[in-house]
């Protein structure tokens, strides 16, 4: 009981960082530049590293911020380093009226769930979280214990993944016997 | 304390913002940072019930699809570096070579 009152403490935190992430996410998709757009993301990514914090999950926090914060926002940034664009066809819809829909559609996805949960109701306030949930003991004994397969698998999928993206990344696809690739230079 | 109810609207709030960003952006790289934010939404829904439950599999699960993501990102922007030096675009109406 004591350790659900601790994030009971911090409704305040919460708040502030719920706002700061939704405005930054509204930021995300509006700005004309991707490069503000990828920096307003980060902020996302940071601030629910902070809910994360409050809601006891203190290892998932850490991977946030260092995969999430840090590694992945470099490669997108690096990729928007690598590719020329016009600023002003970034933002400019592709069909007319396709902001509206996409907004209504958005916000239709929101009523569906929240009615769902809404029909849903009962006592999901319930249950306060252990004192060291998710602390990297916990976390890691966990992980190498019941969940020691997923995680073998997962390092042959980024095994995978890096291969892949060395071979997307090389100049020549198909060992240069079709040599699309410079057609465009 | 706050309410469950309250960290999944937010969940709900970011995913929708994801999609409508998906649906409106025109420049790949932005429409990859869209699907993101969905991730990330989804990620909260697993950290807010795994806390709420207050059992790890929420939060281990949430690691894994952090590593898929990750890998998604290294895969998905491979692929946009390589269809900018085939097609020098980064705007999706204007990549549909596979569009019948």
């Amino acid at each position: 009981m004591e350790a659900g009152l601790e994030l009971a403490l911090k409704p305040g935190m919460f708040y502030a960082l719920a706002i700061l992430a939704l405005i930054s996410a509204v930021l995300v998709i509006s700005r004309k530049n991707p490069v503000h757009s990828a920096l307003w993301l980060i902020l996302t990514f940071v601030s629910l590293a902070g809910i994360y914090l409050l809601l006891r999950a203190e290892f998932v926090a850490v991977v946030q911020l260092l995969i999430y914060a840090g590694g992945i926002m470099i490669l997108y940034l690096f990729a928007i380093m690598f590719v020329a664009f016009r600023k002003e066809d970034s933002i400019q819809p592709i069909y007319h009226g396709q902001r509206g829909v996409a907004v209504l559609l958005g916000l239709a996805l929101f009523a569906l769930i929240f009615a769902l949960l809404w029909t849903l109701g009962g006592d999901l306030t319930q249950a306060p979280p252990g004192e060291t949930l998710g602390v990297p003991a916990e976390v890691g004994g966990k992980m190498f214990t019941d969940f020691l397969l997923p995680f073998e698998l997962i390092s042959i999928l980024l095994l995978v993944a890096i291969i892949g993206a060395v071979a997307l990344g090389k100049k020549r696809l198909l060992g240069g016997k079709e040599d699309f690739t410079e057609k465009g230079d | 304390m706050v309410p469950l109810n309250h960290c999944l609207w937010l969940s709900m709030a970011l995913f929708a913002i994801g999609v409508v960003g998906f649906l409106t952006r025109r420049n790949i790289i932005v429409v990859f940072m869209s699907v993101e934010l969905m991730f990330n939404a989804a990620n909260l829904s697993l950290v807010t019930f795994s806390t709420y439950l207050n059992s790890l599999r929420g939060q281990i699960f949430v690691i894994f699809v952090i590593s898929v993501a990750a890998a998604e990102a290294a895969v998905g922007l491979a692929i946009l570096v390589a269809l900018y030096r085939n097609r020098a675009t980064v705007n999706t109406d204007e990549v549909d070579m596979m569009k019948w």
